[in-house]
Formats: structure tokens, C-alpha cells, sequence
């Protein structure tokens, strides 16, 4: 089972369809069962028991209370359950990994090149950016793949922990697709 | 909360609807919200400075602290709503994004929505569609148009243009006196001459008589689809969610790698937003 990370700021906000369910979509689209939480809900004990792998959403321009939130989630570093980011989950992991967050607004389809080889992306392809900061990585991660302004993409040294700013849900769910059947194995 | 509306004077706006646009007069009367009605030359890009103009004069009127729009799969129409949001500092919510269209179309019937074909733009669509209500029978016609067109189902890149008459939020609905249509092969409109507004049967003063039970049900029905939909119920997929997700797979599948419509055929107010669409994915924005 996947579990969907909802990062908006309250649980049931009038968010939750814009940047939730299209990513629940495309888990049903690739037949693999999956389960929503708030943040706020997610705890170490719920990865331990069984979770293939966990997909943390986005949020509008305007959310940005994740940010207040990563302190309570440096846990994350010693999981080896496989993680992806998206957006503001993609921050959120940075965050957790030690990277620094500067301001960087891009909306709209932009062009992404893949800088280091990975089984997620292909070498060069245009996708749907909604984001006002980006992440600077820390030494912890590697960067995966770049647009003219920010790090599209990441991925820790060691684990199986990856971070995309763009939403791969809108114009790129082979990016999901990616992840899941290569790092998401049933347990 | 108000209702914002642009009245574009080129009825091929990239940005707006214009079939009929007087009608939100009406429609904000029946929903009963006050309405903010600016007109714009139309004017590519320069419209959307007018539609920013607009936004300010609702939060100077009526303190509004964000926009919500019916963006479905339009990445040129969003992202120019959100860029104009964030300049704005304001939220912004598109609660039917990426939603499948077919299953839209079967909550609205379901939902109790009264809906018109107020315009068609693609082959091969037919004057006699224009002036039918929306109901299972025709989303099963429209589903049948996109397996072998790729015509979108919700008419978003202006293949299809409708008009709202009564919605389960409307205190009133909306009826329609004195229609004209006018059509040449695959392009035409449904021209309002005169409409009014009325008392729904059972309902006074925008509250139900007797019908909570009605409610109830639908409330209930409401959270069905939403539970299905999340796949929670009790935290996990709901029963019955694989089949409709299998529908769901066949139909993105084919949809994926298109963009809406991609119609052959004659069009008339469509076309341009047809045309940004192509030119999104040419300019990459």
C-alpha cells in the first residue's frame, strides 16, 4: 500500500482535490492501493507497518505552513521506506534533508533536463511548475534535473528518498509510475 | 463573496466564455450574490490585465481573499489565474482540476444541475444539439464523441459551450423565454432573448419545504463519491472503486498524451482556445 501525504495545511481543505486526488488518480490508474493522511497524521509506527512507499502532495502559492512543520519529522531520515516529494513535499523533504529553501516563483510548463541519470525521469522533457520557493540541496542529495531557474529534481545519496518541484501528476505521471515500480515493491 | 464576470467584446476571448454572458445578471440573482460584471476588449493577454483590474475592484467591494475557478485541464488558463493570485496575494482553488470529465458530467445530472447546450464548435456537432439539457443519456452520446473524435467531453477547449439554469446552490431558477439559434454546419449558438427568473416548486425564500429527507440523501450520495473517490472509506478503497478506476484508466489512457479536443471540423468561438492551447505547448507556458 502507498501512502498519499497530504501537505495542504488543514485536513479537508477546499485544496484537497486540486492537489490530493490527482495523484490518488494516478495510483488508480497503475491498480495500486493507496491511502490518504494529513501530515499531521503520518507517524514512523504507520511506514514500519507496511507502506510500499509514501507520496507527499503539494500545495497552493499560499501554504506555506509546512515549513513550521519539519522539525517534527526529522524521524524521516532513518526510514528506509521509499519517499517522494512533490512541490511542496519536495521541499518539505529537503528541508528534513538538511537543504536550504530560497524564494523562486515559476508557474506554468517548463523545460526540465535531466542532469544525472535516473530511472524516474527522461533526459529532457516540459512540465507543470506551481511553486514559490525551491531548494538549494544539501550535501545529502544529489541533484537529478534542472529547469533555467530552480532544482526540478533530487535524490538522497543513499536512500530511496527523491524530490520533484514540478507536478508530475498533471502532465507527468510516468514520473509516478516511475517510482512506484521501481522503488515500491509489495511487501 | 461576489461573483466576478467578464464581459469580452471578441467572442473569441482565449480567456472567456461569451456565448450569452449577459445571463450571469440573472444566474447571480438566482444564486443570490451580488456580481462584479467588467467588460473587456478581449484582447489577448491585454484581457487578462482586465481580468486582474477586476479582481482588485472585488477585494476593494466586497474583501474577497481569493478566486475560485472551474479549471479542469487548461494549463493556460490556470496558470494565468495563479500568477495573477500570487500577484495579488491571494488564494487561489480550482477544485474540479484534473477531475475526469464523464464523471463531472454524472455529478451534475446526479446533483440535480440544470444544464444547456448553449453553443457548439466541432465536427460533428449539429444545431440539434444546441438548446438540449445535459442528462445520462447525452454524457453517454459525449462519451461515445470522445472515443471516436477525442471531442472533450466538457466542452473546456470550446467545443461545447453551455449555460446553467438551475444548480442545488440556486435559490431561483433561471428560465428562458424567447431563445433564437443560429448554426451553420458545425459551429452555432443559442441566442437568450428573454429569460426570468422564478421560484423553485417546494422552495421559498432559498429554503426547502419538507424535502430535508431529500437532502439527506443527497448529502449521503455526496459523501459516497467523495469516498470513493479519495478511496477512503474506513481509510481504505472503497468497494466498487477498481471498476470505476479500470473505466477511469481507459479513458486517461487515450486522453494522456493529447491535449483537449484536437478536433478536425469546422469551428467558430472555439477555435482560439483551441489555437492557446496549441501555443501552450509551443511556448512551454
Amino acid at each position: 500500500m502507498i501512502l498519499i501525504i497530504d501537505m495542504n495545511a488543514r485536513q479537508n481543505s477546499f485544496s484537497f482535490p486540486e492537489f490530493v486526488l490527482p495523484i490518488a488518480n494516478c495510483l488508480d490508474d497503475l491498480h495500486r492501493t493507496f491511502r490518504i493522511l494529513h501530515y499531521r497524521e503520518l507517524t514512523s509506527q504507520l511506514l514500519e507497518d507496511g507502506a510500499d512507499g509514501v507520496i507527499f502532495s503539494g500545495t497552493p502559492l499560499m501554504d506555506n505552513e509546512y515549513f513550521r512543520q519539519v522539525h517534527d519529522f526529522t524521524w524521516l531520515k532513518e526510514t528506509g521506506t521509499p519517499l517522494l516529494g512533490i512541490c511542496a513535499g519536495m521541499q518539505f523533504l529537503g528541508l528534513v534533508f538538511s537543504s536550504t529553501s530560497v524564494e523562486c516563483l515559476e508557474v506554468g510548463m517548463r523545460k526540465v533536463k535531466t542532469v544525472h541519470p535516473t530511472p524516474l525521469l527522461s533526459p529532457s522533457f516540459e512540465a507543470y511548475n506551481l511553486h514559490r520557493y525551491a531548494i538549494l540541496p544539501s550535501e545529502e542529495l544529489i541533484v537529478l534535473a534542472r529547469s533555467e531557474k530552480s532544482v526540478q529534481a533530487f535524490k538522497h545519496r543513499n536512500k530511496p528518498v527523491f524530490g520533484v518541484i514540478f507536478h508530475p501528476e498533471v502532465r507527468n505521471p510516468e514520473v509516478i509510475e516511475n517510482f512506484i515500480n521501481h522503488y515500491c515493491h509489495k511487501k | 463573496m461576489c461573483l466576478i464576470t467578464l464581459i469580452s467584446r471578441n467572442p473569441e476571448s482565449y480567456m472567456f466564455h461569451t456565448p450569452n454572458i449577459d445571463i450571469t445578471t440573472l444566474q447571480a440573482e438566482a444564486i443570490g450574490l451580488p456580481i462584479l460584471q467588467v467588460v473587456t476588449r478581449g484582447k489577448k493577454e491585454a484581457e487578462l490585465a482586465d481580468l486582474k483590474k477586476a479582481i482588485k475592484l472585488a477585494i476593494e467591494r466586497f474583501a474577497i481573499q481569493g478566486i475560485v475557478t472551474g479549471a479542469i485541464e487548461s494549463i493556460y488558463q490556470a496558470s494565468r489565474f495563479q500568477k495573477i493570485c500570487h500577484e495579488l496575494n491571494m488564494w487561489c482553488f480550482n477544485p474540479l482540476w484534473k477531475k475526469d470529465q464523464i464523471e463531472l458530467l454524472e455529478e451534475l445530472v446526479e446533483g440535480g444541475y440544470e444544464v444547456v447546450i448553449s453553443g457548439i464548435f466541432a465536427y460533428p456537432l449539429t444545431e440539434e444539439w444546441i438548446g438540449r439539457t445535459l442528462t445520462k443519456t447525452m454524457i453517454c452520446e459525449l462519451e461515445a464523441l470522445y472515443d471516436k473524435y477525442q471531442l472533450n467531453p466538457s466542452g473546456e477547449g470550446g467545443e461545447i459551450e453551455t449555460t446553467v439554469l438551475d444548480a442545488p446552490f440556486f435559490r431561483k431558477r433561471v428560465v428562458v423565454d424567447v431563445k433564437a439559434v443560429e448554426a451553420k454546419m458545425n459551429a452555432g449558438t443559442m441566442i437568450i432573448e428573454e429569460a426570468h427568473i422564478e421560484e423553485k416548486v417546494g422552495v421559498r425564500g432559498g429554503e426547502c419545504q419538507g424535502e430535508e429527507k431529500k437532502e439527506e440523501e443527497k448529502d449521503e450520495k455526496r459523501e459516497e463519491r467523495r469516498n470513493r473517490s479519495t478511496g477512503r472509506v474506513g481509510g481504505e478503497r472503497a468497494p466498487g472503486r477498481k471498476k470505476i478506476g479500470a473505466r477511469r484508466k481507459e479513458r486517461r489512457e487515450e486522453r494522456r498524451d493529447r491535449s483537449i479536443g484536437g478536433v478536425r471540423g469546422e469551428r467558430g468561438v472555439g477555435r482560439k482556445k483551441m489555437e492557446a492551447r496549441r501555443e501552450e505547448r509551443r511556448e512551454g507556458n
